[in-house]
């Protein structure tokens, strides 16, 4: 194995448990609450990772991120799981090809992408179905979370920034 | 972009696409999921959502105690004017349950001694330096209590009104030398007086002296008063629990245990009025009792006699 083989797989064994730490983080009760709304963490940093390490390890992360939403989420296994996946490709494809990398930016793909995720998501269990007072959920709960999200850029993104630079890896 | 659909990260990405379809396919026909998959993410993340819940909790009920810290200041006035509010009422309540005893105490002595009139008091006061256990009660001549009262509780008597006010009334003890009784044994009859002794005071005891020489009085025999003075007749005293002689010869005394708590009274009767009552004017003393003038004048005649002998010898 050689020394790179082997930095790798230290970095995304990291990578995994991180993204493993913070969905905990996330599903636990009462924990980062602000007035009923919690952060999507994990989706976040798994973000970060797509916008820094590229599309093939976003898009295993996004998979992998959204296979832990599932676990927990009331839709459709596989449906979180599809959705982070495409996001983080996606986030990963506009750094590469069409925006340039650096704090601002990555907050606002981010931010696109959590609302993105948030409409998605209201549109196929809500929106589609016709119920009533579905806009409430949209704008009180589903929005509020994915700017909630976004704020945690600040601390998931350096990090990601750091340990690629511990671990002297290239795109 | 070009580069990035025709090289091999695409066609891994593609792999996986079509892999989450195929998840999503499966969850849709199944009606839930695959189990083996669930499962295996379940066993991985169940135990560390245990710890972060646990690590979670801990720190959110410190973090809670400050952040609602006012929020917790309030509650706590609440809860203490509460605490107050329900203290109040519990001695309400005492008061009630106490005065609910008192006045069952009150019914029976009033359906035993029908021509009783009774003002209930309460003590209200006790001197500190009173040896014989004297005290202040809370009615007075405005109750149409007066000086020479007799005061009893359910348990038997306890003392007598010394001096009153509009509003209070002082009560001396039985167990104070200079409150004379009239008693009687009641199993065998034999009279004598009661009286505190500084002697039997620490022990809570009377005196019933000039008990007869032949008495059959026993330990164990009930006293009570003897009445035609201040006292009404079969007031209950208490129990005899020694008989010993007096120093001069002449009679017996025996050594009495009051049934009263004269010394934890908490609640008294004060007996206004019932049939042959005596009044008392300031001249007389409260010790005024038919029997101890007989003794007294026995013992006068007695002295007399010895003094008349003494003097013909010489």
């Amino acid at each position: 194995m050689t020394r790179e083989t082997r930095r790798k797989i230290i970095k995304f064994s990291l990578y995994f448990c991180i993204t493993l730490l913070l969905y905990c983080i996330q599903t636990t009760p009462f924990l980062l609450e602000i007035s009923g709304t919690k952060p999507m963490l994990a989706f976040t940093f798994v973000l970060c990772i797509a916008v820094c390490e590229g599309t093939l390890v976003g898009g295993i992360f996004g998979f992998f991120c959204g296979v832990l939403c599932d676990f927990s989420s009331e839709m459709l296994f596989g449906a979180n799981a599809l959705l982070c996946f495409l996001f983080c490709v996606g986030a990963a494809l506009l750094m590469i090809y069409l925006v340039r990398r650096n704090l601002w930016t990555v907050l606002l793909t981010v931010l696109a992408a959590s609302v993105g995720r948030a409409l998605i998501e209201y549109y196929f269990k809500y929106g589609m179905w016709n119920y009533t007072g579905a806009g409430y959920i949209l704008w009180d709960r589903l929005l509020p979370v994915a700017v909630y999200s976004v704020v945690f850029v600040l601390l998931f993104y350096p990090l990601v920034t750091w340990i690629r630079r511990k671990f002297d890896i290239e795109i | 972009m070009q580069d990035f659909f025709k090289g091999w990260r695409f066609k891994v990405l593609l792999a996986l696409l079509v892999f989450i379809l195929a998840i999503m396919l499966r969850a849709a026909a199944s009606g839930g999921f695959g189990e083996i998959f669930e499962q295996s993410v379940g066993v991985i993340t169940t135990p560390i959502m245990k710890l972060s819940t646990k690590i979670s909790d801990g720190a959110t009920e410190f973090f809670q105690r400050i952040v609602h810290v006012n929020e917790v200041y309030e509650q706590n006035e609440e809860y203490r004017q509460k605490i107050n509010e329900l203290n109040e009422q519990l001695i309400d309540y005492e008061t009630v349950k106490r005065e609910n005893e008192q006045f069952r105490d009150y019914l029976e002595l009033k359906e035993e001694n029908p021509d009783y009139t009774f003002e209930t008091a309460t003590v209200i006061g006790r001197d500190p330096n009173d040896r014989y256990y004297s005290f202040v009660i809370d009615t007075g001549t405005r109750s149409g209590i007066e000086t020479g009262d007799p005061v009893i509780t359910a348990d038997g008597l306890v003392g007598v009104v010394y001096e009153t006010g509009a509003n209070y009334s002082k009560v001396m003890t039985i167990l104070n030398p200079s409150l004379n009784v009239g008693c009687y044994d009641v199993r065998t009859a034999d009279s004598g007086i009661l009286v505190g002794d500084l002697e039997l005071l620490e022990e809570g005891l009377c005196k019933f002296q000039y008990i007869s020489r032949d008495s059959g009085a026993a330990n164990g025999d009930l006293v009570v008063t003897s009445g035609g003075g201040i006292f009404p007749r079969n007031l209950v005293i208490g129990t005899i629990i020694s008989i010993h002689a007096e120093e001069d010869g002449v009679s017996l005394y025996a050594q009495v245990k009051p049934y009263a708590s004269i010394t934890n009274a908490k609640e008294v009767f004060v007996i206004t009025s019932f049939d042959g009552q005596w009044d008392i004017t300031d001249d007389e003393s409260l010790a005024i009792d038919k029997m101890y003038l007989e003794h007294q004048n026995k013992k006068k005649a007695q002295e007399e006699a010895e003094l008349a002998e003494s003097s013909e010898e010489e």
